[in-house]
This record gives C-alpha cells, sequence and structure tokens, in this order.
C-alpha cells in the first residue's frame, strides 16, 4: 500500500470534507454572493447615483479578500481543535493527503467566487453598455482585473501558510505580518523609482505595478514591458506555491 | 501486540505522567486501562494511538510505529476519544463517507450495534443526545473491524440500561485477531467484559494480570471481622460484616470485583506487587 498519496485515499477525504462542511461553505458562499449582487448590481442604474458606483464594485472586491480569508484561516482549524482534532487526525490517510484535500477545498470556493466576482464585474458593466451606449467605459482593464486575481490569491497563500504557522489568533498575526511585509515592501519600492527618477515627486508607483507620472494636466502610465510583467506573474506564481509548500512543511513540522 | 517498551512520558520534562513503562496486549483480549483521574490514562491511550510521542522508550502495534500514522496503520486502529466529535450529517451520511476507510468495516454489524442500543433510525447526528452520539461512534468503532479498538471513557454519558449494552455488544465484538483496550475511572462499568486489568497509579503500572490471574492470588469474599486477619489487603463494612479483598493462600475460587480490587490496589500497591511477583 502507498503510504505517502493514493488517489482513492484523495477522493475518499474530498468527499468526507463536502459531506462535513459541504453545506456550511455553500452557504457562505450564497452570502457572499447575495452580498456581491447587492453591491455591484447598482451599476445598471448609473444615473440613480449622485457619484459613480463602480466603486462598489472595488469595494466588493475588498469584501470578498477579506471574506475568503477568513474562511481560509480555518483551512486546518479541524486538526487544531481539541474537539476535533483526534478523529481528524487519525483518519486513514497520509499527511499529503489531508493537506492537498484541504488545499483543493480551499482552492475550489476562492476560485469559484473570485471567477463568480469576475463575471458579475462584466457581466453588469454589460448590461450598462448596452442600457446606455457610447457611456464612458467602466469596465476595469485586463491588467487591472489580473492584478486583483493574483493578489487575492497572494493573499489566500498567506493565510493559508498563517493558519497552520501561528497556533494562537493565526489570522490576526498573519493580518500584521502581510501588511508589515506590504508596508516594507512598499517602501522599498518607492525607494528604488525614487532613485530612477531623481527624486521626482510626481512619480509614485506601487509594487509590480506600473508607474504613474503625473504631469499638469495629465498622468503617463509607464509600464513594464510585456516580458517582464511576465516575469513578474511567473515570479508571484512561484511565490504563491513556495507559501503552499511551506504550509506543508509546517504541517509536517507540527506532525499532523 | 501492543508493545509498550520502557516509555516515559510528561507534559513537562519535569513532570514525568508515567516513567519506563512497559506492557504487552495481546490479541483476544480485552483489557481494562485503570487508574484515578489524572493518573494518567488518556495520556496513555494517546500515546498509543500516535497522537502523542514518548519522551523515552518505544511503542510497536504489530510491529509498526504509531506515530508515523501511517495509512495501513491507521486503517487497523481506532479509538474511540473521551470527547466525542461527529459532524452535521445523518448516521447514513457518516457511515457513507467514512466506512470506505476502513476495508474490514461491516455495515450489518453496525446496524446490529444500533439496534442493541436502542437508537433511532434516519437521524441527523446533531439532533441525537450527547450518550446517543457515544452509542454511534462505539458502534462505528466495533463495525470497522479493525484490530486495535481503543476506547477512553466510553461509559461516561450513556445510561444505567446502556452501560449494560455497552458490555454485550462490545463482548461480542471481540475476536481472536482483535485487541480492544477501554480505560475508565468508572470501574464498575467494566465488570463481565474485561479479561484482563491494567492499573496505572504514580507514573506506574501497579497491575498488570489476567483476572484468572489475580483470581488466583487474591480472594474477594465477607468476613464477620477483618482486624486480626493479616491476609486481608482492603475491607469495608457490609450488612454481613466486612466485604474483604484478601491473599487467597487457601486457592479457593472467587468472582473479581474490580471496584474492591482497585481500592485495595491503591492502599497497598507495595504488597500488591509484593504478591503479583511472588512466584
Amino acid at each position: 500500500m502507498n503510504q505517502v498519496f493514493s488517489f482513492q485515499r484523495y477522493w475518499l477525504l474530498l468527499k468526507l470534507d463536502f459531506a462535513e462542511n459541504g453545506r456550511r461553505n455553500a452557504l457562505i458562499f450564497g452570502v457572499l454572493f447575495g452580498l456581491m449582487l447587492i453591491m455591484m448590481s447598482p451599476v445598471i442604474d448609473y444615473r440613480k447615483f449622485g457619484f459613480d458606483p463602480i466603486v462598489f464594485h472595488v469595494l466588493a472586491y475588498f469584501m470578498i479578500t477579506f471574506c475568503t480569508s477568513l474562511f481560509t484561516s480555518l483551512v486546518f482549524d479541524k486538526y487544531a481543535s481539541s474537539n476535533t482534532g483526534i478523529n481528524a487526525i487519525l483518519i486513514p490517510a497520509s499527511q499529503t493527503e489531508k493537506y492537498l484535500a484541504a488545499l483543493a477545498a480551499n482552492l475550489t470556493f476562492a476560485t469559484a467566487l473570485i471567477a463568480l466576482y469576475v463575471g458579475m464585474h462584466i457581466w453588469f458593466v454589460e448590461i450598462l453598455e448596452k442600457e446606455m451606449p457610447g457611456i464612458i467605459n467602466k469596465k476595469f482593464h485586463p491588467s487591472f482585473i489580473q492584478l486583483l486575481v493574483y493578489t487575492f490569491f497572494l493573499i489566500q497563500s498567506v493565510c493559508f501558510l498563517g493558519s497552520i504557522y501561528f497556533k494562537k489568533a493565526a489570522y490576526i498575526k498573519t493580518a500584521t505580518v502581510f501588511f508589515s511585509a506590504l508596508i516594507v515592501f512598499s517602501l522599498i519600492n518607492r525607494t528604488y523609482v525614487r532613485n530612477f527618477t531623481n527624486e521626482d515627486p510626481s512619480v509614485s508607483a506601487v509594487p509590480f505595478g506600473q508607474w504613474n507620472v503625473m504631469g499638469r494636466n495629465s498622468i503617463f502610465l509607464i509600464e513594464y514591458s510585456q516580458s517582464t510583467f511576465l516575469l513578474i506573474k511567473i515570479f508571484l506564481v512561484f511565490f504563491v506555491l513556495a507559501l503552499w509548500y511551506i504550509a506543508f512543511v509546517r504541517l509536517k513540522e507540527k506532525e499532523i | 501486540m501492543i508493545h509498550v517498551d520502557g516509555v516515559s512520558f510528561g507534559y513537562s520534562s519535569n513532570k514525568l505522567l508515567f516513567e519506563n513503562l512497559s506492557l504487552k496486549l495481546h490479541p483476544g483480549n480485552i483489557y481494562g486501562l485503570l487508574g484515578k483521574n489524572g493518573a494518567g490514562k488518556s495520556s496513555l491511550l494517546r500515546n498509543i494511538a500516535g497522537l502523542l510521542y514518548p519522551i523515552a522508550g518505544r511503542i510497536e502495534i504489530d510491529g509498526r510505529e504509531p506515530r508515523k500514522r501511517q495509512p495501513s496503520f491507521l486503517q487497523d486502529f481506532f479509538l474511540i476519544p473521551e470527547e466525542i466529535h461527529l459532524p452535521s450529517v445523518t448516521v447514513e451520511k457518516y457511515i457513507e463517507t467514512l466506512s470506505p476507510f476502513y476495508p474490514n468495516f461491516d455495515e450489518s454489524q453496525f446496524r446490529k450495534y444500533l439496534r442493541e442500543f436502542d437508537m433511532p433510525e434516519g437521524n441527523k447526528i446533531t439532533d441525537l443526545s450527547y450518550g446517543q452520539k457515544k452509542k454511534v461512534l462505539i458502534s462505528f468503532g466495533l463495525a470497522t473491524n479493525t484490530k486495535h479498538l481503543i476506547m477512553d471513557e466510553p461509559t461516561n454519558g450513556l445510561d444505567i440500561p446502556s452501560k449494560s449494552q455497552f458490555r454485550k455488544v462490545v463482548s461480542s465484538a471481540l475476536d481472536p485477531h482483535r485487541i480492544i483496550l477501554i480505560s475508565t475511572h468508572q470501574v464498575r462499568d467494566l465488570d463481565n467484559l474485561i479479561d484482563s486489568i491494567i492499573i496505572l497509579d504514580d507514573s506506574k503500572i501497579l497491575v498488570h494480570h489476567s483476572l484468572d490471574e489475580i483470581s488466583e492470588k487474591l480472594r474477594f469474599t465477607t468476613l464477620v471481622t477483618a482486624e486480626d486477619d493479616n491476609r486481608v489487603l482492603y475491607s469495608e463494612p457490609s450488612l454481613k460484616g466486612y466485604t474483604v479483598v484478601m491473599e487467597n493462600w487457601e486457592q479457593e475460587e472467587s468472582r473479581v470485583d474490580l471496584e474492591r480490587l482497585f481500592n485495595a490496589v491503591m492502599n497497598n500497591p507495595a504488597r500488591i506487587r509484593k504478591i503479583f511477583h511472588r512466584p
């Protein structure tokens, strides 16, 4: 018998997870879908609002990112909780299978939610364009959508690692580490950009993003070349994979 | 066979729960693990299950190390913990999703045990009382037909009729290839069920013998007076005089009374050790 991985045991674990948590996950998904609908649909009736309701699409993104990160931070909870831990640990499956089952369940939820978000954004904006031909294009730029998706998965993978790395108050500790790292990284990036532009205050940039050069009446966007941008995307994918791998190593260290 | 060899364990290295503990458990037996609260019974079971790791010594179950928790080992091992948790699904869904992990699971046995426990059918597990949940888990554990079945305080939460049902069901589930180890501090719950006893106290095993060996060495009887009899290890007043546990010099047969045996062992650990180690 293979002690590390068997498709049959892995499939059984997925079925077990679905039986135990499927209903709860569907309920959370339903609530988030409802909230997204409430927040994102006003863009159709653009004229009623005194402001641009596309801002709610951005807020909806923050909402699903936050809620999914909470969901992700509980991914290994059944192994850590004193109530459920013994049963979960003693299920006849290997650590690898248990880890991959947790990852798959989490990724299914997160992917479905972000796909729904992107789909709803495009759908609502296309309805608006059909209703009001000639209106300024509200659809997010494809590269911005890519940025949202990458950031979403980056945050989920950080929370995935945090959920197994920290013993207590995992979510708070993960958030603290994440935001601290983000601030440090942004400061480094800012220093780097300023060095390039001789401390020109009209230039700003976010890590891995385009540089904004503010003129008197206009903003110039300096984008990375396609090959550099591809490298950045590859780096982010590897970074996410590395976080998942560290989570697996940590799981083994903790002998769960 | 479960082989615990020179195992020491403690939650801190300064204070050991048990030290240099050794025992061998053989298939075809139901062992009762007894001890006072805090004696380390649950910790010993968790060490055997590979949930906790010994500071020193080694545990082997049929030549495998529990701490590795390999799937092949876990398929043949079932632990019913003291605090149970069952998912919020129906009993049918529970067996449908969990039983495929155990190759020897027998659904007809499971249903038979549930009937013997007078369990209602088709209920969602969360709608069941704590005692009923425990019955589901005990029935499931027995029906997995794992070679090693360990129960930690299984009778906690069971009402009086259920305790006798428990004894009946567990004794019917024993086969020559199976080891059943039951830990409890409610000694009477194991009456007429176990065939060997392990008493753990003060970080050591005080008794690890079959009931036959115990009844050979000790006699459980009633005496009019117990004060001047130096054979007596433990006595308590009763309607007919004194119910006693005494050395069985005359080799008379008597039925082992677990509760009195436990009290006798707790009161005279040194003498008990001497009696059982006498050639």
